[in-house]
């Protein structure tokens, strides 16, 4: 049985009394996954990966790494873990050896060697003497990576990592991301708006909204278990939204994100013959009718839509 | 001390600490010169040393080269942002604020020691050698140990103002408001003390900023040294006390 | 469209008046000059604002709150936002012309608010009588008085504005406003201590932060007054092209 690498338990954190960020998260992270943290922007996703990392209190709530809490055993837990979150963040003035010098005095015990290894595995190694402020966006964010991959953890927290990097770079901590949980059994909680990105590395999800746990589960079977979509084109596309708009059994997907003539929906109550035959019936004339694979931005959409 | 080193390579690979150097050395040449042109009679190189030491602290230049350096160390943390990532570490704020304090402790000690330095090589060579003269040139003697104490004092008194600044920076969390606020809140302080006695003030550390009046006295006022030493690092504690509470109570922003 | 120099520096005078230390300092420097009520006792009110304008320039304090002014400056290499003004179609003259005449009307807000809160306290507590200064054996009177402080403090804005001058010069030429503001003090602190090499004085920074002693005097002396007037237009004027050549060459790489 594979150990629980990460769980959160009724985590709560109410700013000035008022406003509820994260309500009742429950989440459980099992070893050697790669997990997507999802969720809008305001959601309470950094919000909620501040309060496992304890740099905020929660009101209430615990958080258990390695099935040690964090309020008990803040140094122990910490050990375990390393994390990127809300951008990475440098002393300008020193290279990025000796940033990595300083992080590493905190982590405890990093050798040279162990500098150089990450350095090499971000492919910061040629310009680990040139100071970080010289440094682009991107250079900076793998530095950040690197920072986190210092004490070599068991749990790796990366909020949006691909941020600023180009495709080759994208693909790189892809690639980076799928071998630390494959090859060293590292856990790996990964917070990004890429969804396509996220679905194709993550083996759990979850989605968070208005500061609560919508959706949890297994990607492939979140994905496969969903209504089915169906897409829809026609010569005329302003009719042929007019008429899936008065039919009751399915919901149209807003067809501002759907640049092209074809037109999504989903189907709440029927079969798809049914469907077709009653807009027909109605004079739509079609150019095709087909199920649409659902991705993980559809599913996104659609959950974080059904709850507001 | 673990994280010591780290702390003394912020400081020593940062530009403020390149422009306390040359601050200082600039600072003993133009007090030593303008001296100079002055009425110099009877004057030695090592009455030049006592008298850039006992500037530095009257125009309290040495708190000001520290308000720099800790808005650097402490300040800084919080304007790039790294604090954040301190605190994802094992770390315990005790021993980070005990091991920032302690380098610029060391970084204190060290420009202390490059004005004694620069200020004996040139008052040797503008006023030659000589003995030490207390008021009314009275000779003084032994220069070395008084010297040692005036140093000594000095450089633990500097410990006061890396204690209330970081205090500061934590609570303004930026290094340009630092600076301006805490030496603006030096010289409201110290105006003020024209309003109080010396009795009160015998009980802060305003009337140990200098321990010149202590140790230019035909015979060295120990007790008095001591006992402002000892008041001193009481106020000193009193801010660090502060500063880890709020750290504690707060969340990392 | 050209935009206007009003149009710029009504923006930037926005932008500066809204930022945390330029409040803090405002209250700082406000509060200071109230401490001026404490001391010896007063018999005329006019001593209240001589005495504040004293202290905060004796000190050297204010040199302290006016070196905030480098922010005018700063706060574009803060926000990164110095890229954006580069790619617009304002002159350089313009931008670092705007920043500089900011700072001034800022400084004399700052200058003329602390003799506001003086004088109206001061006038509220103590009658206006005729008074004596330290450095002058003659009475000034009281019809004289108000007049008399009321240009002190107005010309005052000048040396200020100096300051504000040498920190956002030091401030555009490094990149730092850090270094801006410490090294203006330094400047200040080396320049107090020079003042004793006489042949030196007229040339130094500090030594015109006086220049309100030549004006509360039972006799203003205008003639030094207009004297250190140009000395410190003419640095202005110098650090002002300085900067523009700064600005007009340097990489905005950030």
């Amino acid at each position: 049985m594979t150990k629980t690498i990460l769980e959160t338990k009724n985590l709560t954190k109410i700013f000035g009394n008022k406003f509820v960020a994260v309500q009742n998260l429950n989440l459980k992270i099992e070893a050697g996954t790669i997990f997507g943290f999802l969720g809008p922007n305001g959601a309470g996703k950094t919000t909620s990966i501040r309060m496992i990392l304890g740099l905020i209190k929660p009101n209430e709530g615990e958080v258990y790494i390695d099935g040690t809490s964090i309020k008990e055993n803040r140094n122990k837990v910490l050990q375990k873990v390393g994390a990127l979150v809300e951008g990475p963040a440098f002393y300008d003035y020193l290279s990025a050896r000796d940033n990595m010098k300083v992080f590493g005095a905190y982590s405890g015990n990093i050798t040279e060697k162990r500098i150089d290894e990450v350095l090499e595995i971000v492919g910061l190694y040629n310009r680990r003497n040139d100071k970080a402020k010289n440094y682009s966006y991107g250079m900076k964010q793998r530095l950040g990576i690197a920072q986190a991959l210092l004490n070599k953890p068991e749990l790796i927290i990366l909020d949006e990592p691909t941020n600023g990097l180009d495709p080759y770079g994208i693909q790189e901590i892809r690639v980076l991301i799928k071998q630390l949980s494959r090859d060293l059994g590292v856990t790996v909680l990964l917070s990004s708006h890429i969804l396509s990105e996220v679905e194709m590395i993550c083996d759990k999800v979850a989605i968070i909204n208005r500061g609560q746990l919508v959706v949890t589960g297994d990607t492939k079977t979140l994905l496969n278990s969903e209504k089915k979509i169906y897409e829809v084109a026609g010569s005329d596309k302003t009719g042929l939204n007019d008429i899936l708009k008065s039919e009751k059994n399915i919901t149209l997907i807003d067809s501002k994100e759907n640049e092209s003539d074809s037109i999504c929906f989903y189907i709440n109550d029927g079969t798809p013959e049914d469907i077709l035959v009653s807009i027909v019936n109605k004079g739509a004339r079609l150019k095709s009718y087909s199920p649409k694979k659902i991705t993980l931005e559809d599913f996104f959409f659609q959950v974080t839509r059904e709850d507001e | 001390m673990k994280y010591l080193s780290v702390e003394l390579l912020k400081i020593s690979k940062s530009i403020e600490s390149k422009i306390s150097y040359l601050f200082t050395i600039v600072m003993v040449f133009i007090i030593i010169i303008s001296f100079k042109m002055g009425d110099t009679s009877g004057v030695s190189n090592i009455d030049s040393v006592f008298l850039t030491l006992g500037n530095f602290n009257r125009y309290i230049m040495i708190y000001f080269v520290m308000i720099l350096m800790t808005s650097l160390v402490v300040a800084n943390e919080f304007n790039y942002g790294t604090y954040r990532y301190l605190m994802m570490r094992p770390v315990s704020l005790k021993q980070l604020l005990i091991n920032k304090y302690i380098a610029l402790w060391i970084f204190a000690g060290i420009i202390l020691l490059l004005t004694s330095i620069v200020s004996f090589l040139v008052g040797t060579t503008l006023f030659g050698t000589g003995v030490l003269h207390g008021e009314n040139q009275i000779e003084l003697s032994q220069p070395l140990l008084r010297f040692i104490i005036f140093y000594i004092g000095t450089w633990i008194n500097t410990f006061f103002i890396i204690q209330l600044t970081t205090y500061i920076s934590i609570l303004l969390k930026n290094n340009i408001n630092t600076i301006v606020v805490t030496f603006s809140a030096i010289f409201v302080v110290l105006f003020l003390t024209r309003f109080v006695s010396d009795s009160i003030l015998d009980f802060t550390p305003i009337n140990y900023i200098t321990l010149k009046p202590y140790i230019f006295n035909a015979s060295i006022d120990w007790s008095h040294i001591i006992f402002g030493i000892l008041i001193t690092q009481i106020y000193g504690a009193f801010f660090s006390f502060l500063s880890l509470a709020k750290l504690k109570r707060e969340d990392v922003g | 469209m050209k935009i206007s120099m009003v149009h710029l520096i009504r923006t930037e005078l926005h932008k500066t008046l809204k930022m945390q230390i330029v409040r803090i300092i405002f209250v700082f420097s406000l509060a200071f000059s109230l401490l001026s009520f404490l001391g010896d006792a007063r018999t005329s009110a006019f001593s209240i604002p001589l005495s504040s304008i004293s202290n905060l320039t004796q000190t050297l304090i204010i040199v302290a709150f006016i070196s905030f002014t480098a922010y005018i400056y700063g706060v574009e290499l803060q926000a990164n936002t110095l890229k954006i003004i580069r790619s617009k179609d304002i002159s350089c003259w313009k931008v670092i012309g705007a920043k500089y005449l900011t700072a001034f009307i800022v400084v004399l807000i700052f200058i003329m608010s602390i003799w506001l809160i003086d004088i109206i306290l001061a006038v509220t507590v103590f009658p206006m009588a005729d008074f004596t200064v330290k450095y002058d054996s003659n009475i000034i009177l009281a019809r004289d008085g108000m007049l008399f402080v009321l240009l002190a403090f107005l010309f005052e804005a000048m040396p200020l504005f100096l300051v504000s001058c040498i920190s956002l010069t030091i401030t555009i030429f490094s990149n730092s406003t850090v270094l801006g503001v410490i090294s203006t003090i330094f400047i200040f602190l080396m320049s107090k201590i020079l003042e004793s090499v006489h042949a030196l004085k007229f040339l130094l920074p500090s030594y015109h932060l006086l220049i309100w002693k030549d004006i509360i005097r039972a006799q203003p002396d205008w003639y030094q007054v207009a004297a250190k007037l140009v000395v410190i237009l003419i640095y202005c004027v110098i650090l002002y092209l300085l900067s523009l050549h700064r600005y007009n060459t340097m990489e905005v790489k950030h």
